[in-house]
């Protein structure tokens, strides 16, 4: 599967709907390629809810290697590499958190 | 008939220095406590910040949720009268001799930013950011960081007024300044209903510096936010680091503390005698700065 995204990236709401479609087709076995190139703009809010939405699904191993992201900007892709590493680091959604 | 007559000293300090005094403490009193006067008198005052205009539009806002209507004077300077009437106060307040203006690049009306933002920090960017010199690379971040200062505003504060956004660029400053402001619960009301966060959150000062660490939200844990969004606390933590790269001030202020974080050690400041019901995030992004993110970890 592949995808061009638009200029901007942003709210939870989209990351949310972005993920679905990215995990359903990763369930399917398929690889899924999105394209950065036009991206100007990524909400912090963006990338952790769609990070951390596929890592809740798949390793950062099958992220990396199913999910391709190409033509990523510098600081598009530090957006990313941020959510993935606050992940690493225990933060999650709220979504994903367990009530104490 | 209840009158605020705006102090005639000059609006000359700065909260990343400490600068009480000389900061407009009377707008910010007066917005905090969600008084709405009959009459607001600027005819003293020679100047006003972008974040005390915000506060003056938010008085105004807040009387219209309550049907009722505040005179506002403009002020006798003329570059200020014009200044407030292309900033387009008279849309809240009513206004006599109002003096005809043709908008400049440098500013844009003030305004009341309602749920879903849309484009809103684009739009604000575009319109004033370009005449401070924006270095290359430097917008997205700028839209991105004033995207999750308005989203948050309108997540978590349940403000009457939703938020007030007043922006100006300082061309030979090479900088823009940015307010967003609500009259809702403060920062430290919406992280104490977190229990994971209560203990942690116990003054202003408290709240506000947890609010600006990565992961921390208000936002129940196993739920969404009251928009029907999940939260992970990254808006302020992204924003405050973007400042203390050096490439920015940013100023939090809720209940009865201010804290400015920037490359220097953060400022503290207290609100004295008062709380500032709500929040008031002042962002001074310095458009000429070149300077670039720090690289994480490369791991996607």
């Amino acid at each position: 599967m592949d995808l061009k995204l638009q200029a901007t990236l942003k709210t939870a709401s989209n990351a949310l709907d972005l993920a679905a479609c990215v995990i359903g087709a990763m369930r399917e076995q398929k690889t899924v390629t999105l394209d950065f190139a036009e991206v100007e703009i990524v909400t912090p809010s963006f990338a952790n809810t769609f990070i951390m939405t596929l890592l809740a699904e798949f390793s950062v191993d099958e992220v990396r290697e199913r999910c391709r992201m190409l033509n990523r900007a510098k600081h598009v892709s530090d957006a990313l590499n941020r959510a993935a590493v606050r992940w690493m680091s225990g933060i999650r959604l709220s979504t994903q958190m367990t009530p104490a | 008939m209840s009158v605020f007559h705006v102090s005639g000293l000059a609006d000359v300090g700065s909260f990343a220095k400490g600068e009480q005094a000389a900061l407009a403490f009377d707008v910010l009193r007066v917005a905090g406590n969600h008084q709405v006067p009959t009459q607001i008198d600027l005819t003293a005052s020679p100047h006003l910040k972008p974040y005390a205009i915000a506060c003056i539009y938010a008085i105004g806002a807040l009387a219209r949720t309550q049907s009722r209507e505040v005179e506002l004077l403009l002020p006798q300077n003329p570059g200020f009268a014009s200044h407030l009437a292309r900033l387009k106060l008279q849309d809240v307040f009513s206004c006599r001799n109002v003096p005809p203006v043709a908008q400049r690049e440098t500013n844009l009306p003030a305004e009341i930013v309602r749920w879903p933002p849309g484009t809103a920090a684009e739009r604000i960017l575009e319109m004033i950011a370009p005449q401070a010199g924006l270095s290359p690379g430097a917008f997205p971040k700028m839209a991105a960081t004033l995207d999750e200062m308005i989203t948050n505003a309108l997540s978590h504060s349940e403000s009457c007024i939703d938020c007030v956004v007043v922006g100006q660029a300082f061309p030979q400053a090479a900088k823009v300044d940015v307010a967003i402001l609500d009259l809702g619960i403060t920062i430290r009301d919406h992280l104490r209903r977190n229990p994971r966060h209560a203990e942690k959150a116990r003054s202003d000062r408290e709240a506000i510096e947890l609010a600006t660490c990565d992961g921390v939200t208000g936002t129940l844990d196993g739920k969404l936010n009251r928009r029907g969004i999940p939260n992970s606390g990254a808006g302020l933590a992204d924003l405050r680091r973007y400042c203390e790269s050096g490439r920015g001030e940013l100023t939090i202020l809720s209940g009865n503390t201010w804290v400015t974080y920037s490359a220097e050690t953060p400022v503290y400041g207290t609100l004295r005698g008062c709380r500032f019901q709500g929040c008031l995030v002042n962002v001074r992004y310095f458009t000429d700065s070149g300077l670039q993110d720090g690289e994480p970890e490369s791991i996607l």
